[in-house]
Parts: C-alpha cells; structure tokens; sequence
C-alpha cells in the first residue's frame, strides 16, 4: 500500500460535498451519474470532487466494460481515524488526570 | 472527521482546526483554574513519565505572555510561550503558542472555553498551515507512544 498522506486526505475531506460522496460509497460501488444525483451541480463539477478523492487515495476507478464503477478505499479511512482516535486517547488522559487533581483540591478544601 | 475517546471527542472541523470537546466533573471556575494557574497546570501538564516542567510562568492579562519548559533527566529540554490575546475569567481564554524549535510551520492559536453546562470544555486549535495542523494531530499520537523524542523523528 502506498503511504498515507494525511494532510492529502484531510483536505480532501475538508469539503462538504466530498464528505457526502464517502459517505454515498460507504453503500458500495456507484457510478459518476449516480453519485451526482444527490448535487445541484454540472456533472464536470463532481467529476473535479471525485478526481480530487482519488488522487488522496480515497476512491478507486475500476473499469468494467462501457463503464467505470467507483468504490471507496477503507485503509486511509482507517489509517486517518486511528491518528484521530490516538490523539482523543492522549487527551483524555491528560484531563482524566486534571480531573483527579481538581477533585483532590476539593476534597482538601472540605 | 470525528473520533471520540472516553469522554473527550476530536473532530477536525476544516483543515486548519482541531476541535476537542469533553464534560468534567467540575465547575468552569475550576477548569479555568487547571488552565491558568501553574501550580495547577504544571500537575496535569508535565508530560511524559520522566519529563517535569521546571518552569512554568503565566502572565494572565490580554497581551500577557506564558512560558512553560519541559525537562527530562536525560537533558532534553522544550520550551513554548505565548501572548494571551483573550482573557475572560472562567470563560475563555485565547493564547498563541510557539515552541522554541518549531516542529510545525507557521502560528497557531488555543482558544480554550470553558463552561458550567455541557460540553464544559471546548478547545480550538486554529494553525496557520493546514500541514501544521496534521503534524499536530500526529505528534500527539507519538507524544504518547514514545515521549517527546519521537517529534523529531518525523522530520527524518
């Protein structure tokens, strides 16, 4: 598997409307057509979106015959919540401690 | 994105932010304290298991500056300062933070609010550099994997 570029798929993410396409995909494979029914916008439009999630790593093309289905690729999904999820972790430790000290002053205070 | 852990969750509401939200057992009054007095912070903040934070100095008055200093027995040594640009008691307090060997481009601003109703703690990362913001989000994950020398390695 290729490297993951985190800043690549933040900011492929960072759009509204990308969002709404992973979240379409997570249903399975789609094709442009069925992808853009959703938007108020020209077809060459979500192509731009759709490009822009594949070059991040987050989509593939297949091609199957006449046409080019579209399916989601988990990993960097995946790769992304784990960073996110290690960094909530590390927090939530620091403020279960902060939490712990204040609760000991109060008790001291008591 | 959005992820949550125990009781605090992170989402990254655009490409130059980190959102962290958690409720706490406490008043505002008490999560401003933890935040602002450096008896209080240097007990919650020292890092690492081995780091302790020798220094840690708050000015807290709009255009006032903090420092605080992290130090490991072996001689690493990091430093951060700021200038709090927003100063309102058990509210809100909105510093810049710049670490003595940047590991990430450009500034960043902490905006941290706290509250009596839910969410008690809101925190907001705003980095100048998208790519900043992604260091950010990953050398907090080495922070705790190996300690702060893991920062360096990045850069590798």
């Amino acid at each position: 598997m290729p490297d993951i570029d985190l800043n690549r798929i933040f900011s492929a993410l960072s759009d509204p409307t990308r969002r709404a396409i992973v979240a379409q995909l997570r249903n399975g494979e789609a094709l442009i057509k069925d992808l853009a029914e959703p938007f108020d916008m020209s077809l060459p439009a979500v192509i731009k979106h759709v490009n822009i999630l594949e070059e991040a790593g987050l989509i593939v093309r297949r091609q199957e015959a006449q046409r080019k289905p579209i399916r989601l690729q988990h990993e960097p999904l995946k790769e992304l919540a784990n960073w996110l999820q290690d960094y909530a972790a590390m927090w939530e430790g620091r403020f279960q401690q902060l939490e712990a000290i204040m609760k000991d002053l109060e008790k001291d205070q008591e | 994105m959005k992820q949550t852990f125990g009781a605090t969750t992170v989402t990254t509401p655009n490409d130059h932010q980190i959102l962290m939200e958690r409720d706490f057992d406490l008043t505002a009054a008490q999560l401003f304290a933890a935040h602002t007095e450096p008896d209080l912070i240097r007990r919650w903040m020292s890092g690492m298991p081995g780091w302790s934070m020798p220094v840690c100095e708050v000015d807290l008055r709009v255009g006032g500056q903090y420092r605080w200093e992290w130090a490991h027995p072996e001689g690493h040594k990091m430093g951060v300062s700021g200038t709090f640009k927003e100063v309102v008691r058990n509210e809100r307090i909105v510093q810049t933070e710049a670490y003595d060997e940047p590991w990430y481009p450009g500034g960043c601003e902490v905006s941290i609010s706290v509250s009596d109703e839910s969410p008690n703690l809101v925190m907001l990362l705003t980095y100048e550099e998208p790519e900043a913001r992604d260091i950010s989000l990953k050398t907090g994950v080495a922070g705790v994997e190996d300690g702060y020398k893991r920062i360096e390695t990045l850069f590798d």
